[in-house]
């Protein structure tokens, strides 16, 4: 089996007296596409950004390359600037793509990519830009490094954050619903985008609802219901012979059109 | 009734260095109410009591209080109850900074109120402090609603500027008065300082015009 790039151990999250995660145990090993399918509101973004801990789970280890970074340290170690320096490591390691793209409008394609190369990693503006633009171009929009995102369509801003993620070389990208803002005819372009990343073996998490990019990319699917991990195997097996009694009614119910 | 314009240009000097006066006042106080305004309005968006509620005052004690009777409380109260004696300018400047820090921490409050949680997320993502956030995503995309409104301030600044004088600050209303007074022409030299004040005004808001495009070039590229 291929290195453990990511151990999630007993996440547990609640918002007020809503338990959102129940006690999520989930291994995600290098290479590997882990797509995350379940009932909106059930918790699959809430486990996602406990992943690079934009939510702080209320318990449980988030293990990134062996170490657990769910870690609340103590003041003392919070005034040397280790929890932050920890948290600075870990979100500059993992990538993340969001639904609503979230790119900084008063920052051109180029500057959106070059932020966090030149914030974070501490890397010279001029190498900064020569890997952005670099990064821009694979993805196709070579020719809009100097567009504010405003001025491009849905699919160009959701490939602009994703080379923004990209571009700081991530060891782990996560995918947060990232085609469901998107115009249909637009999709696909996103989906073939990821297609190529998984290929090239990038490990990636995916929340989506597009099946048939979990059936033809994902390694592994993942069924999120009610906080729980109800279900979870290789795709073909999840897709067509679900074991479990909701597994099969959601499917049911999303692939009926 | 003739307008004698020769006494208005004899006393050029005078009015051209409390012209001057008005707009150091205005300025500084701008300034002190664009730093301080700041802090205030980060406490007031603080959820904790002790963080927001004294900022809740301060806004509501200055927004409540009447400039004239700021200063004079200031500089004659100060004096007398604690044997601080302000200089009228230094008076002047603080009172005006610290009134309008209350509105301007108001124009910071709905400026950062614009920048979506989005914002925060994916800049925290990508690694980002916390303060780099703000300076880098947050502050400038908050500026772009914040520059119009602390313009207006500023604009109500100068002219509110016009009553320093009651401290003894020698600003262009305080050098129109003495003049006046002293060529018992009052029809001269309050329209001196009227035009000089609608001058002040029309320049400075052509300036603010130019600041301000230069943050929303992202939004004008969209032709909006």
């Amino acid at each position: 089996m291929a290195e453990e790039i990511l151990k999630l151990v007993n996440i547990t999250k609640s918002f007020g007296d809503h338990q959102v995660l129940k006690g999520i145990n989930l291994t995600v090993h290098r290479q590997e596409v882990v797509v995350i399918i379940g009932p909106s509101g059930q918790g699959k973004s809430t486990l996602l950004r406990c992943v690079n801990l934009l939510e702080w789970p209320d318990s449980g280890e988030v293990i990134f390359l062996g170490k657990n970074y769910a870690v609340k340290h103590s003041w003392q170690d919070r005034l040397r600037g280790r929890g932050q320096e920890d948290l600075r490591y870990l979100r500059t390691h993992i990538g993340m793509v969001f639904q609503h793209f979230n790119l900084f409008p008063h920052l051109t394609a180029l500057q959106n990519c070059t932020l966090g190369l030149e914030q974070a990693l501490k890397i010279p503006k001029a190498e900064a830009e020569q890997r952005a633009k670099a990064q821009l171009e694979r993805v196709g929009l070579g020719d809009k490094l100097h567009a504010y995102p405003d001025t491009l369509s849905g699919g160009q801003k959701q490939r602009v954050a994703i080379a923004r993620s990209l571009v700081m070389e991530p060891k782990l990208m996560l995918f947060d619903e990232v085609t469901s803002a998107l115009d249909p005819e637009l999709i696909g372009g996103i989906l073939a985008e990821m297609k190529r990343l998984a290929e090239e073996g990038m490990t990636m998490i995916v929340v989506t609802h597009e099946m048939g990019f979990a059936r033809e990319v994902g390694s592994r699917i993942v069924f999120l219901c009610e906080g729980q991990i109800i279900e979870e195997g290789p795709c073909d097996q999840i897709l067509t012979h679900p074991q479990e009694p909701r597994t099969r009614q959601f499917l049911s119910a999303i692939l009926k059109h | 009734m003739t307008f004698r314009l020769d006494l208005v240009w004899n006393a050029r000097l005078p009015l051209l260095h409390g012209t001057l006066v008005t707009i150091e006042v205005a300025l500084l106080a701008l300034g002190v109410a664009l730093i301080l305004g700041l802090p205030v309005a980060l406490l007031r968006a603080s959820r904790l009591p002790v963080f927001w509620l004294p900022a809740f005052l301060f806004i509501q004690f200055f927004r409540g209080t009447s400039l004239y009777v700021l200063i004079l409380w200031v500089f004659f109260g100060l004096a007398i109850a604690l044997d601080i004696n302000l200089p009228p300018f230094t008076a002047a400047v603080l009172c005006l900074g610290l009134l309008n820090s209350a509105y301007m921490a108001e124009v910071y409050r709905t400026g950062l109120g614009t920048v979506g949680f989005g914002q925060y997320e994916a800049a925290r993502a990508l690694g980002l402090s916390n303060l780099s956030t703000f300076r880098l995503i947050v502050l400038p995309q908050a500026l772009r609603v914040v520059i119009p409104s602390a313009a207006n301030l500023f604009v109500d600044m100068l002219k509110d500027a016009a009553i320093v004088g009651v401290v003894g600050v020698w600003d262009l209303m305080k050098q129109a008065d003495r003049l006046t007074k002293f060529h018992f022409r009052p029809f001269e030299f309050y329209t001196a300082s009227a035009v000089i004040y609608f001058l002040l005004v029309l320049g400075f808001s052509r300036l603010v015009s130019v600041i301000e495009r230069h943050y929303s070039r992202h939004v004008q590229a969209r032709g909006i």
